[in-house]
Formats: structure tokens, C-alpha cells, sequence
């Protein structure tokens, strides 16, 4: 619960601070970026913050390595 | 003016992590423990652990800190421990914890490996904590005797054991992480210091008694202080303490050396493919107590009594070697390591069957005395 | 646009507290028990020619970045997917560190406090960092470094009365095939990481003679890796050391002298967040200029931010717990390879034949002229 706030006020912070005095100089392509990286940035800390289990990118490493050499992980 | 903001806020917000602010506990929260004794229930299987911790109500200025102990069960070590809280009001703080006492029937039951590893994994620890075994029914009788010196058993222990190798040379300590090592390592088996107490009446004191002599994982015998004290030369671990012996070569006692400097060179040889060791003990001594009244000291008469004095020290260490390798057939004496450090290529061969190389194992010493002077008295 | 760049003295500081980052932390690999100090000498050897490689690279093209020389050499296409690839490494490898760093806290330091407040604040102070410049980084690491360097001294100064030489011994006597395998681990972690660094810095630090901070850099850090693995063997004996997980920290709890030098680990926590710090942020500055350039943008700074939080976000996912991240190692030995020796010996080679044509190119100019 407390970290769930936290997350949320962090981000807060970071769009009051950080996008909103200097988004007028910027292109669409970096508004994009800008948002994109910021909102996969949110779900996954939110979803975690909230103690759901989200897929590993570390089993998915894992297992290619394995196709390669099967005694390793 | 907002960055002037920004920036302060900043600077506040990084500092709440800096005092670790999230679970913070004060002085008054907590019960510092300073001694642990671990013991076994026969008929429940369950560790009963003692704790002595400083007791701050009743410790005063004057008096010194006094401490308290309380006992709990569980069915492990950290079972226990964590049941203790239902006994005390703050959460038991181990980072002071001093000295863990291991009771007799613990050490020679279970796997002491087990219960040094709780100790080792918990980080609340200091990997410097001493390791002991109780000579008493239950360890946890040492913490309940008084202490003398200072108001708290673990304490006094604690600085027995540290100072003992210079001034009795009685016992052997190690701490945690060395005992850790020691097990884990092949060609040595662990030593630990042996704690007993001495009633008198009502009240008992605890007295350091030697060595507990462990085999693998068990506790399989004791070593007198006497025989700790060969035990050191051996390990040369000796560096100070007292040798007595007679000054004509036979009868009793009578002449008291007093150890300054102690070395001993340990080697290994090889031998038609198996190894031999070698002690070569070199100490420096002063003639503190000398019985028989007679006219003044030459240099003759010092070499002889240094003679007596090496003759008898190198004869009770090829006693106590030969004691240990066939009572015990535990190399507490580190002779595999030995080996394993000087010559590998003869370790590979051995190490597999070093048990039995140790029983049968050669070992020469040689022990040479230098008196530097007697003292304040020139006569005898 | 103004470039910034690193003078050469903030390359060696800056590529020293990069390498000790996270292997300061987690220490060396102590497979071989007392001959780790050894395994990682070997590593180091067996490392040295990629540090020349890459000053070589500098060398050759001293303008471009190393993003730009890709698509330079590769096309358009080839280009891109090598930056992307690359991107996805110093993203995967900063969200590495800062999960190193933060299980470290929570093991050793702060048992009961939650990793991701911790991480949070963490990748405040380094988002703050690359968003201050390139200068500015180069600037805070001469400051840091001594700093470290003196740390480090100071425990192995504190330590000698419990060191213990024989503890060392038997020297070098396990085969060369263990020693081999172990050495691999300190190659491609920390060593072979160098590609993240290159990636961040290079076209913006003095590269008339590059040779000489990176080589400088090399053996500082190796220096210093050295120290530590060396104090930590002689103070625990083989056995402990490969039993801990942090066997630094351990180490450095045992020391005391008499009773007012004890309980000094504070320090080197100190040391290893601040090394960290360092490592995430050129980590997080290669990542940022990696998708400025796939995305075409001409600024890296805006969005540090949000691909910071971003990297914070991954880190909580990346591992399940402490055994699995150490489980990983052996899988990134693997799984860097593409990211860490075959795309940068591709580029090296295919920049050594460009710049052989071109250099033929000029003489018979030079010739008519």
C-alpha cells in the first residue's frame, strides 16, 4: 500500500517537474518516447507495487541459452 | 526560486533512505543479547536456547551493567529464538552477542556444522563471536553462574578466552568464522574451548578447562589444560603462559618458567612417499620461581635446567600427539593442512585416506629453551 | 548542439568505479576458493587485447559515435538493429546492477526495509547525474575515486591482524581447466562491459590518444579487484569465501583493532553504491543515446527520467530472488557474447577494412596531387 503511493507520487513529481515546464519545446517524436518509456515504466512498477506476478524476461533468457547449451540455468 | 525548491526537496527526499528511516529502532526497543547457550530437550527434540542479555533497568553507574537470562524453546535454533520474543517486550538484538556456548550433549549428538551455519547465515551475528563447549549438563548453567571480574558471564569469558593464549596458555579460542573454515577444510579437525563450572557452596563461578576435541561434526573427548598447553606448541599458537618442571629431572615440580616468546616451526617431509612432520619448538623463558635454596646460578647450571625444561615440553608433546592419534584419530593439530600447503603433490595422494595416515603419522619435536634471565634475583 | 566530452583523466576514473561496480559487490568468481585472485589475473590478461581493441576503434574514427560508425559500416538497417541490440544490453545490464545493489542493502545493511523505495531513491541520484552532463559525470568521478581507493586502504591496512598468508597457499594448484572457467566469469563480468562504456562516450571524450586512459583504467580497476580478493582470501580462508554471498562485507565485519576500529562495513557500503551509481549512469547514458539515435531524436536528455523509472521497473521483475540473480551469471556468460564480443569485433574488423580502403583511396590522390 505505501509503496503503491510512493510510485504514484514519483511519477506524479516527474510529470509535474519534468514534462510539463518543457514539453512545448519538444518534437512529437520525443512526446512519443517521452510517454511510451514512461507508461511501461508505470504499469510494470504499479502492477509490482500491487504484488502481481509479472512474466520474467530472466526465464525467457534461460531458455535460449539453453537451446544452445542444456546443462547451463 | 522553484528550482531553489525543487532542489531542497530533492535533498530531503534522498535523505530519508540515508538514516534507513524505514525501520527504525531505539536503544530502549531493543534487549541486546551478549551470550547464547544452545541445548537440547532429550524427550521433545527441541533446542533450548538460554540468553544473556544486559539487563538496562537494574544496570547502574556504579555496579556496572548487569544482565539477565531468559531460556526458549523451538524446534530449531532459529525457532527458538524468535520465540523468545513471547517472553520479552522488545525484539532480541543479536549484534553484540559475544560468546555462544554449545552444551555438552548438543555438541556430541548433533552436527555442530548445523548449528554453526545458523549462526554464520543470520546476519545479525558478528561472524567474531566465540564458540565454546559446556562441560556442565547444560550450557545454559554457565550463564546462570556469577561472574567475577566483570558483571557479566559472556563478557568475562569472552576476555578469558581472548588473553588466555598469553598469559595461561590453557585453551584454545576461535570465533565464528574460523571454526566455519575449519570444519569445512579437509585435513584439520576443529578445536573448541571447553567451559566448566565451580561450585562453591551456593554460588559456582566458570572456569576455562581446556579443549573440546570435536571429530568431523561430533565431539568425541576433552584435553586438560595441561594437555592444551602441548596442544598450542604444537599448533603454535603460544604466547605466553607458565612450564613447570623439576629441577633435578625427577620428583616433583619446583622450578616455574615464564613464557615471553614463543615460536614453533612446523615442516613436513617426505618419506618413502609419506609424509613425517617436524616440530621445532624455540622459546624464550624467564626463571620465576626457583624452590631449592642453594648458591648462585651459572651458566652451566641455566643450560641444564633449560634441558630439563625442553626434555620434559617435547616429551609431553609427542605424549599428547600420540594420545590424540590414537584415543581421538582427529588431526586437531592441522598436520593434513599441513601437508596440503607445503608439498600438494603429496596431499593429493594422502588426503583421501588421511585418517588413517594421521593415526600412524611421524611426528619428531624438538623443543629448545633460552633462558633470558631469572628475574630480579641473581642467587638461587 | 555543444559536445561535451571527458578529458582523459575523467575517462580513467569514470572507466575505473565502471568496472568496480557490481564486482565489488558480488566479488569475483570464487570457484577455484584460494586461487581466485589468480583466476582473475588470468581474466585480466586474457582482457587486455579487447581494451586495445576498442582504443583502436577510437583511434580509427575518432569523430564518430559508436552507434554512428555502426550504421556507417553496416547500413542503415544493420545499423539500427545493432543499436537496438545494443540499447536492450546497457538497458538489461543497468537494471542488472541496480538489482545487484539493492538485494546487496537488503542482505547485508537494511534487512527489513522493501527494495523498491531503495532502488527508487537510487536511480533518483543517477538520473540526476547523466542529466547534469557528460562533464559533470566525468567531474563527480575524479572526486570519487580517490575516495574509494583510500576506503579500500584503509580496510586492508585494518585488516592485517587478522590476514593470514597461509590461507593463500597452496598456490595455484587446481588444473587449468577450472582456473580457465573461472577466469571466463571475471572476463565477460566485469571486463567485456566496456561496450556499454563505449557506447556512452565514445565521440565525446579525447580520443587523440585513447590508448592511454582506458589501459590506465584497466589497471586501476584490476589493481583494486585485486586488493579486495586478495584481503578477503586471507581473511576468511578459502572455504568461507566461497560459502558467502558477500564475502567482502563479511570481511571487512571481521576487522577490528582493539575496540575502537570495528564495525567498519559501513564503508564499504559507501564504496559500493557510490561505484554503482557510476556503472547505472553510464549504463542509463548509453541506453538514452541508443534510442535518441534509433528514434531519431536529436536530444538524449528528456526522457532520463522516465527510461530511469523504467530500468527501476525492470529491475523489480528480473529476478525472482537472490538465487536466481546469482544463478544468472552463469546464463549472461552466454547470453553477453553477441552483445559484448561479437558485435564489437564485427564493427572493429569491418572499421579496420574501411579504413584501409579509405586510406588506399587517398595515396593515389595523393600521388597526382
Amino acid at each position: 500500500m505505501l509503496i503503491t503511493v510512493i510510485v504514484l507520487a514519483i511519477y506524479a513529481l516527474v510529470i509535474i517537474f519534468d514534462y510539463l515546464p518543457y514539453a512545448k519545446s519538444w518534437t512529437p517524436g520525443d512526446k512519443a518516447v517521452y510517454w511510451v518509456t514512461l507508461l511501461i515504466g508505470f504499469g510494470v512498477l504499479f502492477l509490482v507495487s500491487l504484488d502481481v506476478k509479472l512474466p520474467n524476461p530472466t526465464d525467457g533468457i534461460t531458455a535460449l541459452v539453453a537451446l544452445i547449451f542444456p546443462n547451463l540455468g | 526560486m522553484i528550482k531553489k525548491c525543487v532542489c531542497a526537496l530533492l535533498a530531503l527526499v534522498c535523505a530519508l533512505p540515508l538514516a534507513g528511516c524505514w525501520n527504525y529502532r531505539g536503544l530502549d526497543e531493543m534487549t541486546i543479547v551478549v551470550g547464547i547457550a544452545v541445548d537440547k530437550d532429550d524427550e521433545s527434540g527441541e533446542y533450548e536456547i538460554s540468553f544473556e542479555f544486559v539487563d538496562l533497568a537494574k544496570s547502574t553507574k556504579d555496579e556496572g551493567p548487569k544482565s539477565k537470562v531468559i531460556k526458549s524453546n523451538g524446534k530449531t535454533i532459529f525457532d527458538a529464538v524468535r520465540n523468545a520474543k513471547k517472553q520479552v517486550a522488545n525484539k532480541l538484538y543479536m549484534g553484540h552477542a559475544q560468546l555462544i556456548i554449545i552444551g555438552e550433549k548438543v555438541a556430541l549428538d548433533e552436527d555442530i556444522r548445523a548449528i554453526l551455519d545458523f549462526f554464520m547465515r543470520d546476519g545479525e551475528y558478528r561472524e567474531t563471536i566465540h564458540v565454546s563447549v559446556s562441560q556442565e549438563d547444560s550450557a545454559a548453567d554457565i550463564l546462570d553462574a556469577e561472574a567475577t571480574d566483570l558483571t557479566i558471564v559472556s563478557m568475562e569469558l569472552v576476555k578469558i578466552l581472548e588473553t588466555d593464549n598469553k598469559v595461561t596458555s590453557s585453551t584454545a579460542h576461535r570465533g565464528l568464522y574460523e571454526a566455519y573454515e575449519i570444519i569445512k577444510t579437509d585435513g584439520t579437525e576443529l578445536v573448541l574451548p571447553a567451559i566448566r563450572l565451580i561450585k562453591e557452596g551456593n554460588e559456582s563461578t566458570c572456569e576455562v578447562n581446556g579443549i573440546a576435541v570435536f571429530k568431523e561434526e561430533k565431539l568425541v573427548g576433552y584435553l586438560s589444560a595441561e594437555e592444551s598447553k602441548y596442544f598450542l606448541f604444537a599448533y603454535d599458537d603460544v604466547e605466553g603462559g607458565v612450564i613447570t618442571f623439576p629441577s633435578s629431572g625427577e620428583g616433583e615440580d619446583d622450578t616455574t618458567l615464564e613464557i615471553t616468546n614463543s615460536k614453533t616451526s612446523r615442516s613436513v617431509v617426505n618419506k618413502d612417499g609419506k609424509p613425517s612432520v617436524s616440530l621445532k619448538v624455540e622459546m624464550e623463558v624467564f626463571l620465576n620461581e626457583y624452590a631449592k635454596p642453594d648458591s648462585k646460578f651459572t651458566t652451566d647450571e641455566i643450560a641444564k635446567l633449560e634441558e630439563i625444561a625442553a626434555k620434559k615440553t617435547g616429551e609431553g608433546i609427542s605424549a599428547l600427539i600420540k594420545k590424540v592419534q590414537s584415543e581421538y584419530g582427529s588431526d586437531i593439530f592441522c598436520f593434513g593442512g599441513l601437508v596440503n600447503k607445503s608439498d600438494y603433490d603429496m596431499w593429493e595422494q594422502v588426503k583421501d585416506d588421511w585418517e588413517s595416515q594421521f593415526k600412524q603419522l611421524e611426528v619428531q619435536v624438538e623443543v629448545k629453551v633460552n633462558i633470558l634471565n631469572t628475574a630480579y634475583l641473581i642467587s638461587k | 548542439m555543444k559536445k561535451e566530452k571527458l578529458t582523459a583523466r575523467q575517462t580513467i576514473t569514470l572507466l575505473t568505479m565502471f568496472f568496480f561496480g557490481s564486482t565489488g559487490v558480488l566479488g569475483v568468481n570464487t570457484d577455484v576458493g584460494q586461487d581466485s585472485w589468480l583466476a582473475f589475473l588470468m581474466a585480466a590478461a586474457i582482457a587486455f587485447p579487447f581494451m586495445l581493441m576498442y582504443s583502436r576503434l577510437c583511434r580509427l574514427y575518432p569523430d564518430k559515435s559508436f552507434f554512428e560508425l555502426a550504421e556507417s559500416l553496416l547500413g542503415k538497417v544493420g545499423g539500427k538493429i545493432v543499436v537496438a541490440l545494443l540499447t536492450w544490453y546497457c538497458l538489461h545490464l543497468c537494471s542488472l546492477v541496480m538489482r545487484n545493489f539493492s538485494e546487496y542493502i537488503q542482505v547485508c545493511t537494511m534487512p527489513e526495509t522493501p527494495q523498491l523505495p531503495v532502488m527508487l531513491f537510487m536511480m533518483l541520484g543517477v538520473v540526476y547525474l547523466v542529466k547534469s552532463g557528460v562533464e559533470t559525470m566525468g567531474k563527480w568521478s575524479v572526486l570519487m575515486l580517490p575516495l574509494i581507493v583510500a576506503v579500500v586502504i584503509l580496510t586492508v591496512l585494518f585488516a592485517l591482524n587478522r590476514m593470514d598468508f597461509s590461507r593463500l597457499l597452496p598456490i595455484a594448484r587446481h588444473d587449468l581447466g577450472s582456473m580457465a572457467n573461472s577466469a571466463y566469469y571475471s572476463v565477460m563480468f566485469p571486463y567485456l562491459e566496456i561496450i556499454v562504456f563505449v557506447c556512452a562516450f565514445s565521440g565525446s571524450s579525447e580520443t587523440e590518444k585513447p590508448y592511454k586512459p582506458y589501459i590506465a583504467a584497466f589497471f586501476v580497476a584490476t589493481a583494486l579487484m585485486l586488493t579486495i580478493t586478495l584481503r578477503d582470501t586471507m581473511i576468511l580462508g578459502a572455504h568461507v569465501l566461497d560459502a558467502l554471498n558477500f564475502p567482502s562485507y563479511v570481511a571487512v565485519k571481521i576487522i577490528q583493532i582493539g575496540e575502537v576500529i570495528s564495525r567498519i562495513e559501513g564503508s564499504i557500503s559507501m564504496n559500493y553504491i557510490l561505484s554503482g551509481i557510476a556503472k547505472c549512469s553510464v549504463c542509463l547514458l548509453a541506453a538514452a543515446k541508443g534510442i535518441a539515435y534509433l528514434f531519431g531524436l536529436r536530444e538524449h536528455k528528456q526522457f532520463l527520467f522516465p527510461l530511469g523509472l523504467l530500468v527501476v521497473a525492470l529491475s523489480t521483475i528480473v529476478f525472482d530472488n537472490l538465487i536466481q540473480m546469482f544463478e544468472f551469471i552463469q546464463v549472461y556468460n552466454v547470453y553477453s557474447v553477441p552483445f559484448s564480443i561479437i558485435i564489437p569485433v564485427l564493427i572493429w574488423i569491418l572499421a579496420e577494412f574501411k579504413h584501409r580502403k579509405e586510406s588506399k583511396a587517398q595515396t593515389p590522390a595523393n600521388t597526382q596531387a
